[in-house]
């Protein structure tokens, strides 16, 4: 089991280059997270949150084209040394899905980290005030994991739609969309009181979109076996 | 319309009689073998009806550019599945590819091979992914010894950093550092430079000596010259059809280049299989067998390379279409 | 091994040259295996069907036998045989020597002279040494 993990993440990291390593696992993350707190420390509570979540999909739309940029397009990465092995698309396999779970997993760190500093910097704007509102309830993690789900469900969506194609404007463009997109999102906080049902319908919307992601890459790249 | 399509027919009808012309020569035992293999592009077929190459010699397959020999190499290596046809690997029962047949196969292409963004280590690290038979030092000393990453050997040099002769030395590195029973390659030598070329010459050898007659190496070439002295078989394609096999030695038997008199040209043209006439005299290859219908003419015979055996073929298959 | 490229003697045929040479002349023994084709083929850095062919004509000649998966080994060379061939060979050189002196207009008794003098010649050498 941790044989075959550590084989899928090997897999994974095998596609990602190191300028892409320094940028999506350090200095974004680092960047979001600061500005984040930043938000939340001297403007208003929440603010940064909101931000963050509406910054993430873009970075990930964009930086995806260093990555699986243009896989799935009419004549894909061809990837001929994958296709001399017999295990090649299983390799491929999971470094797509791999890299979906790391994207789920850098939102919901960075989101966290920023849900942490807001909930700290309502404590000290309201002194004494015992804890600070929504931050161990069930709601203020349900409103934690609506913003996660919503910029992973946008972040999934905005890569595979760019990987249609292999040029950086697309992916800046969709990137661009996307920030709208999670914006827009965004409006469901007014239903806050149903914040389960729509982190469900996120979820389902999520699990949905990864399964397609990886299904047409897939399918695209399968079918550059047969010059199609 | 209907003229242009009989012209077509005839073309094919003689090409095919030229080929029914040659003897599959015997071969005793085959690595790989393939039946009835087609495949159709616009404007282009690839049609071989019978391929066998021989276990533990080295094989070229020789062809002008467009002649199909990437479209055929693929195939057999399994990167290409749209074909018709049935190709049967080593001693296995059951035909086609699978992985357990790509993991005794080491393939090199000029295509997109490597992603542009890899570096020398991580092809290593792939290549530990996909293959269970590849050996990291092996890996590593090969790099070393050709020199792919520098002086320095600076590993996180990229793919697409790499010139053209470096990028095919790393494709070797990472076939040679596995074990496997049959290297296709395709193309290995136009990217090199004349020494490396030499190298790769000797890496042959030296592959096929480990085996002892159990590893075989089949790989294309458009310039036969520098791959002559490590060519045991060939295999001339042209325009999708094999027409023209055997081993080196016994078609350096059966074709003979003459060298003549101007007197005797025209005379001489209508035996010789090919011909370059110019004010000094001619040269070209005759037939063997029609060797006896030179007979009262001041010529000169020696045995041919196999570039130049290769090219007489080439052009007279290239004339047969171009009549027809 | 030497090896001529361009001498008009195919390469197959100097391979066998040279081994016939080395076991009519007992460098080679009785029973003692060739050198591996391919390993050959790898140290003269000629491809592997020219040196099998080589060893295929010593093995039609007779000079060595060969044996599945193991490589080619030296026949037992009849005595008489050896001694014909190195006869024919002694002639083929004096039968050389003998168009050479004719085409320098030289007597029968001045070629004999030359070969008493190269053999004494020889003698000497093999007495100092």
């Amino acid at each position: 089991m941790v044989c075959r993990m550590k084989k899928r993440i090997k897999s994974y990291l095998v596609f990602t280059g190191l300028w892409y390593r320094i940028v999506v696992y350090l200095l974004a993350p680092l960047a979001m997270v600061g500005l984040g707190l930043w938000m939340e420390a001297n403007v208003q509570s929440g603010t940064g949150l909101i931000l963050v979540a509406v910054l993430l999909p873009p970075v990930e739309i964009i930086s995806d084209n260093g990555l699986f940029g243009g896989i799935q397009t009419k004549d894909s990465l061809r990837l001929e040394f994958l296709k001399t092995s017999g295990r090649g698309m299983d390799v491929l396999k999971s470094a797509l899905r791999m890299d979906l779970l790391r994207k789920f997993l850098s939102a919901l760190g960075i989101l966290a980290l920023c849900r942490l500093a807001a909930g700290l910097a309502g404590r000290w704007t309201a002194k004494g005030a015992g804890a600070p509102e929504g931050m161990v309830s069930a709601s203020g993690m349900g409103i934690l994991l609506y913003f996660v789900l919503l910029s992973y469900f946008v972040s999934t969506l905005g890569t595979f739609l760019s990987r249609f194609g292999d040029m950086l404007w697309i992916n800046l463009l969709v990137g661009y969309g996307a920030m709208f997109f999670t914006a827009f999102g965004l409006i469901l906080l007014n239903l806050a009181d149903y914040i389960l049902v729509i982190d469900i319908l996120l979820a389902i919307l999520g699990m949905g979109i990864s399964a397609l992601a990886v299904r047409v890459a897939m399918k695209r790249v399968e079918r550059s076996y047969y010059d199609k | 319309m209907t003229r242009i399509d009989e012209k077509e027919t005839i073309t094919k009808q003689n090409i095919e009689k030229q080929n029914n012309e040659i003897q599959k020569p015997k071969i005793r035992e085959t690595v790989l073998q393939a039946r009835n293999l087609h495949k159709k592009y616009k404007g282009f077929a690839l049609s071989v009806p019978q391929l066998s190459l021989p276990k533990g010699f080295a094989t070229a397959l020789i062809g002008e550019n467009g002649a199909g020999k990437t479209t055929l190499l693929n195939i057999l290596t399994g990167i290409r599945l749209d074909y018709k046809g049935e190709i049967s690997y080593f001693d296995r029962q059951e035909t086609g590819i699978s992985g357990e047949v790509q993991e005794q196969i080491g393939y090199t292409g000029p295509g997109c091979y490597f992603l542009p963004q890899w570096t020398i280590r991580q092809v290593e690290e792939v290549s530990g992914l996909l293959f269970a038979n590849f050996h990291q030092d092996r890996y590593r000393a090969i790099c070393e010894e050709l020199g792919i990453g520098g002086s320095g050997m600076d590993v996180t040099k990229q793919v697409k950093s790499l010139s053209d002769g470096n990028r095919m030395k790393l494709m070797l590195a990472a076939v040679l550092a596995r074990d496997t029973r049959l290297l296709i390659l395709d193309e290995p030598a136009s990217p090199l430079d004349p020494l490396m070329r030499d190298r790769l010459c000797d890496m042959i050898r030296e592959y096929l000596e480990q085996g002892d007659g159990e590893k075989t190496v089949f790989f294309s070439t458009h310039n036969i010259a520098d791959m002559e002295n490590v060519t045991d078989y060939a295999i001339i394609l042209e325009h999708g059809n094999i027409v023209e096999e055997g081993f080196v030695e016994d078609l350096k038997e059966k074709y003979v280049l003459v060298k003549g008199e101007t007197a005797d040209a025209e005379q001489a043209g209508k035996i010789l299989f090919t011909m370059n006439r110019s004010a000094y005299g001619f040269e070209g290859i005759c037939l063997a067998q029609n060797l006896d219908g030179l007979a009262g003419m001041d010529v000169s015979l020696e045995t041919p390379s196999l570039s130049q055996i290769s090219v007489a073929v080439m052009k007279a298959n290239t004339k047969l279409a171009k009549r027809a | 091994m030497k090896l001529l490229q361009n001498s008009g003697i195919p390469i197959y045929q100097q391979i066998a040259e040279q081994l016939r040479m080395d076991i009519l002349a007992g460098r080679l023994k009785e029973g003692e295996y060739l050198p591996s084709i391919r390993g050959l083929a790898k140290d003269l850095r000629i491809s592997v069907i020219t040196t099998m062919k080589a060893y295929e004509q010593l093995a039609e000649e007779g000079l060595v036998t060969a044996v599945q998966g193991k490589g080619f080994y030296v026949n037992a060379q009849d005595s008489q045989m050896l001694k014909e061939q190195h006869l024919r060979k002694v002639e083929e050189a004096l039968l050389e020597a003998v168009s050479a002196a004719r085409i320098a207009g030289m007597t029968g008794q001045e070629l004999q002279d030359i070969l008493c003098t190269l053999l004494d010649m020889e003698e000497d050498q093999g007495n100092e040494r």
